[in-house]
């Protein structure tokens, strides 16, 4: 089980995360919304060790990940926003480097990555480097190498960007499937049709602060709603799309 | 003085302002000539621009407090002949020294001078034609050139004739703009005469080789400028070759711009006025086949670059599978091997990492010419083991080791995608110390072990086998000490962490270099000589280094342990403490 209590990172004093709190069970897949600027990267970014938080803690199986945060990072797997990848290395050099800084062994690695790159359909293309693959092609040689070491938890930030409708089908089955195996899945997007989809709790934040924190059924109930689009509107007070439009084609014309 | 501050106020307003399509892309490319992928920081490499600037600049400086005396004492004698002997031999030296560092940064700027692929994306969907795009690179290039070329032959032609001035000599301003025409022409010969060669390059080579063939001219030029040098520095020596009019001067570029600096600075002798006109005919060729280059590449290149297909690696199952082996008995550890592979990978196929090793490698490769370059010139030294020859063969792997290594550091700070660092951070696993043992077994096989291997047979046919052997067990300790020495403190997986260039003034680090070479070259390679001449004292010098060696070792392996690896480079204070604390 991921438990975080009191999540705080501040810049500057500015905290843009604040007092952020959540439970992911074995089995549960956890959608984590916002607007841009609301604190999902920086979320992420506390969870994978990229940056210190400065308040509050983070707690896997009931223990406190701050006594040996390599072990906690050893268990999960990470799918970054941005596929900010070496583009000079070829997707199966890309998936090898990984795997060895997991300590897979080459018996175990390499038919892992060879069933890998086929199921992502980027057998053909495993000795071209990275810098010619199409948005989708790295997302998946991301995804491959989130996989790649059969971790508990999966952090995905915004893991369906760039994917065919084919590719985004069959993550959003593993998803479920992964799920069914008691694997916890954070999964940050903006999608949120996807996210109503896929999840079965979210949490939306706003500024930094949690502002629900529910299964998606719940807060239809409770916000009297019948999607989450509309819901999210209305708890990260969305500006009126009309009157955004309004001021582009003004800013246009003027 | 207010006037002035208007009108500079002026021209930074008019400069802010949008102007035509033409002008804005020249303005791009000017910029983009001190661009880099390596920083982020603003400002850095303004700091590293201005400091190349400032060294070019003040070249002459140096040399003329030197010029003054010889120019002196030349102008005691009774013969002007020696006077007239020496301004010749320094009027080509100083032609070639701008025909050298021309040659050195077309070469750095190598990848700049054609509009690049990723001018064409960048540039995709703005209305500006491909004509437009070539025509403002080729005159931000020439701007570039202009700046560099000004910076180069003006401060000595302007001082030098003044220094020269005496009894047989009486200086005008004339001399100068002469001298400087004569130095500017000849590094506009190089200049366009490269860019030529690149434009064939450009539109012979098949695309798919393009990459290789282009990074290996321009490592070959680079090399062959750096090389160069030594000799160049040599050429006031060759005075007493001045009063000869060779034949084969026709075919020696140098030689042209010579005679047209003579024949500008009045000379009549018809050798002279012939070789001026090969000189302007040289620059006059060069300038329109690199036009030419630009003319034909506008027409195919973006064709050329947009529709060839990137080129998947060879798969080589069977090598890759003897390799696999190998690596898996040297190099057991995953992480060491992730590491191993990822440093392999990225000098492989990263153009500017294999620029800046090659630079390393040429600065080498000029020094330890040099040692054999004056013993060649100086013949009574050349007799076969001579103590000269042999302290030139015994510090050819001390300077090849020194700079390798020296380079291998550097470049190891340099980042390739910095922001894809991500991938170690979030999966160091506390693999720290096993993450940064793959970079030094890199550095072991790939650095100190090729070392002593390419200079062994230099060594076995100097000193013979035994003392050859002798002596490169004794210049391969140093190597390995040096190894422990840059590698102490050095916590950074290669090419992964931000780089602030700029840290250190330039006239510093070659200061620094300098020093080292000074010291761990000539002296030890001189050490290392008297060492093998008796079987105690080779002993003796070997214990030492050896103890050495495992002192370095043990104490990295000890005291070095910063328990965590470094993505971010810090700026070194402006202020440095003498860091006394107490405990």
């Amino acid at each position: 089980m991921l438990e975080v209590r009191g999540l705080v990172k501040r810049y500057n004093r500015v905290p843009v995360v604040d007092d952020v709190s959540f439970v992911i069970r074995p089995g549960e897949i956890l959608g984590y919304l916002g607007p841009n600027g609301a604190g999902k990267s920086t979320t992420v970014k506390i969870l994978t060790g990229l940056i210190e938080p400065s308040d509050g803690g983070i707690f896997f199986n009931g223990t406190d990940v701050r006594k040996d945060f390599v072990a906690f990072q050893r268990r999960i797997g990470y799918v970054p926003e941005e596929a900010h990848v070496y583009p000079h290395l070829t997707g199966s050099e890309y998936l090898q480097l990984i795997g060895r800084l997991r300590g897979l062994p080459r018996r175990v690695l390499e038919p892992r990555m060879e069933e890998l790159l086929r199921v992502f359909s980027l057998w053909d293309d495993r000795h071209s480097p990275l810098s010619s693959y199409s948005k989708g092609m790295r997302q998946k040689i991301l995804l491959s190498g989130a996989l790649l070491h059969n971790p508990e938890l999966l952090i995905l930030d915004e893991p369906f960007s760039g994917l065919d409708v084919t590719t985004a089908l069959v993550l959003r089955t593993l998803l479920h499937e992964l799920a069914a195996l008691g694997k916890m899945v954070f999964y940050s997007s903006h999608v949120l049709e996807v996210v109503e989809k896929v999840c079965y709790r979210v949490l939306i934040l706003r500024k930094g602060k949690v502002v629900a924190h529910e299964t998606v059924e719940r807060l239809r109930d409770l916000m009297h709603e019948p999607s989450l689009e509309n819901i999210f509107a209305q708890l990260t007070e969305q500006e009126d799309p009309a009157e955004k439009v309004r001021g582009i084609l003004a800013a246009m014309q003027s | 003085m207010n006037r002035l501050r208007t009108y500079a106020a002026e021209f930074r307003a008019w400069l802010e302002e949008t102007h035509g399509a033409g002008f804005e892309l020249r303005r791009h490319f000017f910029r983009r000539f001190f661009d880099s992928d390596l920083v982020s920081t603003p400002g850095q490499w303004q700091a590293v621009a201005i400091g190349l600037f400032a060294i070019v600049v003040s070249l002459p400086v140096p040399l003329l407090q030197a010029y003054f005396h010889k120019y002196r004492m030349l102008s005691e004698l009774d013969s002007d002949v020696p006077f007239r002997h020496a301004v010749m031999a320094d009027h080509l030296f100083l032609i070639t020294l701008a025909m050298t560092l021309t040659a050195m940064i077309t070469a750095i700027q190598w990848q700049s001078l054609f509009p690049g692929l990723r001018d064409y994306l960048v540039l995709a969907g703005l209305p500006v034609r491909t004509q437009q795009v070539f025509r403002a690179k080729f005159t931000a290039l020439l701007v570039f050139m202009g700046i560099f070329v000004g910076a180069l032959c003006v401060p000595p032609s302007c001082s030098l004739p003044f220094v020269m001035a005496g009894r047989y000599y009486t200086p005008h301003w004339a001399n100068s703009i002469e001298m400087a025409t004569a130095m500017a022409a000849s590094a506009f010969f190089v200049f366009f005469a490269l860019v030529a060669l690149q434009g064939l390059l450009l539109n012979v080579t098949p695309p798919r080789w393009f990459p290789a063939i282009s990074l290996l001219v321009q490592g070959v030029v680079f090399t062959l400028a750096v090389c160069a040098l030594p000799l160049v520095i040599s050429i006031p020596q060759l005075d007493r070759f001045m009063d000869q009019r060779p034949d084969f001067a026709r075919w020696v570029p140098p030689a042209w711009f010579l005679a047209l600096d003579q024949w500008l600075n009045g000379s009549r002798e018809r050798y002279f006025a012939e070789l001026g006109r090969i000189a302007w005919a040289g620059v006059g060729i060069a300038a329109f086949l690199a036009v030419v280059a630009y003319w034909w590449s506008y027409r195919r290149q973006k064709v050329r670059m947009l529709e060839t297909p990137v080129q998947a690696r060879g798969d080589f199952s069977v090598l890759r599978r003897a390799l696999a082996v190998l690596r898996d008995r040297l190099i057991p550890e995953l992480p060491e091997q992730a590491v191993f592979g990822f440093t392999a990978a990225t000098l492989s196929r990263s153009r500017m990492h294999r620029m800046v090793l090659t630079a390393f490698v040429a600065v080498a490769l000029a020094l330890i010419a040099e040692g054999f370059v004056s013993l060649f010139l100086n013949p009574r030294t050349i007799a076969a083991n001579s103590y000269a020859l042999r302290q030139a063969a015994a510090s050819a792997p001390l300077a090849l080791s020194l700079f390798v290594l020296a380079g291998y550091r550097y470049l190891f700070r340099l980042p390739v995608e910095l922001r894809a660092n991500w991938l170690f951070r979030v999966h160091e696993g506390g693999n720290h110390k096993l993450l940064l043992r793959g970079m030094e077994k890199f550095v072991f096989w790939f650095g100190t072990i090729p070392v002593g291997a390419i200079t062994l047979p230099l060594e076995v046919r100097v000193f013979g086998w035994q003392t050859g052997v002798e002596i490169a067990v004794l210049t391969f300790l140093p190597a390995l000490i040096v190894q422990e020495a840059l590698l102490a403190g050095f916590d950074k997986i290669p090419f992964t962490s931000a780089y602030l260039p700029g840290q250190r003034p330039l006239i510093q680090t070659v200061t620094l270099y300098g020093a080292a070479f000074g010291a761990y070259v000539i002296l030890l390679g001189g050490v290392i000589v008297s060492a093998v001449r008796l079987t105690g004292s080779f002993l003796l010098a070997f214990s030492l280094m050896l103890a050495i060696w495992g002192w370095l070792r043990w104490s990295r392996r000890v005291y070095g342990d910063a328990g965590e690896i470094e993505y971010e480079e810090s700026m070194e204070p402006a202020v440095q403490t003498l860091a006394i604390f107490r405990d």
